[in-house]
């Protein structure tokens, strides 16, 4: 119980903290509007020079609700704890937690969570807001239980991102400045999660790769769900995969964690 | 014996680079590696409830021996044990029981106010409720910082944070403390403040404390005896009051004249250690001060004099210019 309040305070201080930087996360997430007007121009330009009704088994409206939704689930699972780990590996800021006794993978994970559950606020009433809008005006129906199995992959989404970008923030250990991988690494894994345009673009082939890999597990699966492109029987193997590479993920970030550790207490940060 | 250090050694690898672009160049083809040996085979021991001064110049070690002996480095070879575990194994129990405070470093949460973070350390360290509202209570009386406690840390003064980042390392009540220039850059207010406040825990308590500041106020108001280290090795062991042993023959006269006096008159008693025409200062032989005190007011007009110690300063600073395994020898 003792062990379990460590984690709870760290949960609540994350969010207290987001709320600090209410007006900060008010203006990333009023930035995305940006993107989202270029991805409707770019596909409604497509569409229009199309003589199919679809592109990539996508009709118009689905491929606009798609990015859009991308966009959204995009920031939903996004993280930003990973320059906090870099600061406190660069700058010493590690010390104060190897000598408490805490866990820092969990310690950071309530910390974030708590961060998360004060963006999640906003950007879930985003998501409301447009599925609102697209049943009412695209004719798009969403059914209750998959607005409910939407909710269910997007939490696990979230945890699955977390260990994912907690794998690439260990990299801070053995690079002096992690600005350029991080950037890089976050671009690249947004594509191959599906997050610019639907994964179908990449053709069968890399489909059938992607299929195995973590990352559509994160953007494209959450939305396939609520967009009824998926069948039941397909989400439940999407869980079960989402749970298995966070298993995977959560311990392949630990044994990172502990080689990077002894590196830096070897070299004193 | 709380703190046992053996032998221990630090050793790190560096890259250097010649100055100019060229040398940027062949750099990132071949570097060649050089090896800085931070802590060169240290020995000492500390008793419990002890307040022991560490010190030495900038790069002696000092820092690098503390992580080690906090567990945030492996050394290189020796032995350390605190408390009966050894720090590196970064044992629960050992974490419970000590703390540390970097007077460069901070802990508390920077945009949210103190007592959070002092909070998120009592969950922290399984305080129990009315233990930490008891001692925080002590401590916010005694540094005067109570009514700062719900302020943003951000906007505290370096001073209040300091006295609060106090509070976060001390509010486990540990048994050992680490103290790395905790009154660096502070007022003198603060620094007595903080002082104060150290030596009252010590005696409440009974706390280890092991202590570096370039202050010397600090180490003389606090620490009977004192650990010097000098290029990574110890240069001197022993009570702070004979690091000065080897003045402990000359004494200093300081003299005030009402009008500009050459300094060059009074060569001839001992060393001009100052001089300003109005105000001079004169390093004398123990055994000759009574003499030359008589003359040098018979032969001058002085408006004020003094006799004075030699200050631990210049003790200290005469271990810190010897070379590296010149051991001055421990007078106790």
């Amino acid at each position: 119980m003792k062990v379990l309040r460590k984690y709870l305070k760290a949960f609540e201080l994350g969010f207290q903290n987001a709320l600090e930087y209410r007006v900060n996360f008010l203006l990333s997430v009023t930035s995305m509007i940006f993107p989202m007007t270029i991805q409707f121009f770019l596909w409604t330009c497509v569409f229009s020079n199309s003589t199919n009704q679809t592109v990539y088994g996508y009709t118009y409206e689905q491929m606009i609700t798609y990015t859009i939704l991308a966009a959204l689930v995009t920031k939903m699972i996004s993280t930003g704890f990973e320059w906090e780990v870099a600061g406190d590996v660069k700058n010493g800021g590690l010390n104060k937690y190897i000598i408490m006794p805490i866990g820092y993978f969990q310690y950071r994970i309530s910390c974030f969570f708590g961060a998360k559950i004060a963006h999640l606020g906003m950007v879930g009433l985003l998501i409301a807001l447009f599925l609102g809008i697209i049943s009412r005006y695209l004719g798009l129906q969403v059914e209750a239980i998959r607005v409910v199995l939407f909710i269910l992959s997007g939490i696990l989404s979230i945890i699955l991102n977390y260990t994912l970008v907690f794998c690439i923030s260990t990299a801070s250990f053995w690079l002096d400045e992690v600005w350029g991988v991080f950037i890089a690494v976050g671009l690249t894994f947004n594509m191959l999660s599906g997050g610019l345009f639907p994964l179908e673009v990449f053709g069968e082939a890399l489909q059938r790769v992607f299929d195995l890999l973590p990352f559509k597990y994160t953007i494209s699966f959450p939305i396939n769900i609520i967009n009824g492109k998926l069948g039941f029987d397909l989400i439940w193997t999407g869980y079960l995969v989402q749970l298995v590479w966070i298993g995977i993920l959560t311990l392949v970030s630990a044994l990172l964690w502990r080689s990077g550790t002894k590196k830096y207490i070897a070299v004193g940060g | 014996m709380v703190i046992k250090v053996d032998n221990l050694a630090k050793s790190f690898d560096y890259y250097q680079k010649e100055l100019g672009l060229k040398n940027s160049v062949k750099n990132l083809f071949k570097r060649e590696k050089l090896v800085k040996e931070a802590v060169k085979g240290i020995s000492f021991e500390i008793d419990e409830g002890e307040i022991v001064g560490f010190l030495g110049p900038n790069g002696a070690g000092k820092t690098t021996t503390i992580k080690m002996l906090a567990g945030i480095l492996y050394p290189s070879s020796g032995n350390a044990t605190v408390l009966g575990f050894v720090p590196w194994e970064r044992k629960k129990e050992l974490k419970m029981q000590f703390s540390i405070v970097m007077g460069q470093k901070n802990q508390l949460w920077w945009d949210l106010p103190a007592n959070e973070s002092l909070y998120l350390n009592k969950c922290i360290y399984e305080i129990d409720d009315d233990v930490y509202a008891d001692t925080l209570e002590e401590f916010t009386e005694m540094l005067d910082v109570k009514e700062l406690m719900k302020v943003q840390v951000r906007r505290l003064s370096l001073g209040e944070r300091m006295k609060m980042e106090l509070i976060a390392a001390l509010i486990h009540n540990p048994r050992v403390i680490f103290l790395d220039e905790p009154t660096i850059g502070l007022d003198i207010i603060s620094q007595r403040k903080i002082r104060d406040f150290l030596k009252y825990y010590n005696q409440q308590r009974k706390t280890t404390i092991l202590l570096t500041s370039h202050y010397m106020n600090d180490i003389q108001d606090l620490c009977k005896r004192t650990v010097i280290i000098n290029e990574g090795c110890i240069a001197y062991e022993g009570e702070l009051a004979k690091v000065n042993e080897s003045f402990s023959n000359r004494k200093i006269i300081k003299l005030k004249f009402p009008e500009t006096t050459d300094s060059l008159l009074l060569q001839e008693f001992g060393t001009i250690r100052k001089s300003d025409g109005f105000n001079i200062e004169l390093e004398v032989e123990k055994q000759l001060l009574k003499e030359y005190s008589k003359i040098i007011l018979d032969r001058f007009t002085v408006s004020d004099f003094t006799i004075e110690d030699i200050p631990i300063e210049d003790g200290i600073a005469l271990i810190y210019q010897k070379k590296a395994g010149e051991k001055v020898e421990s007078f106790a």
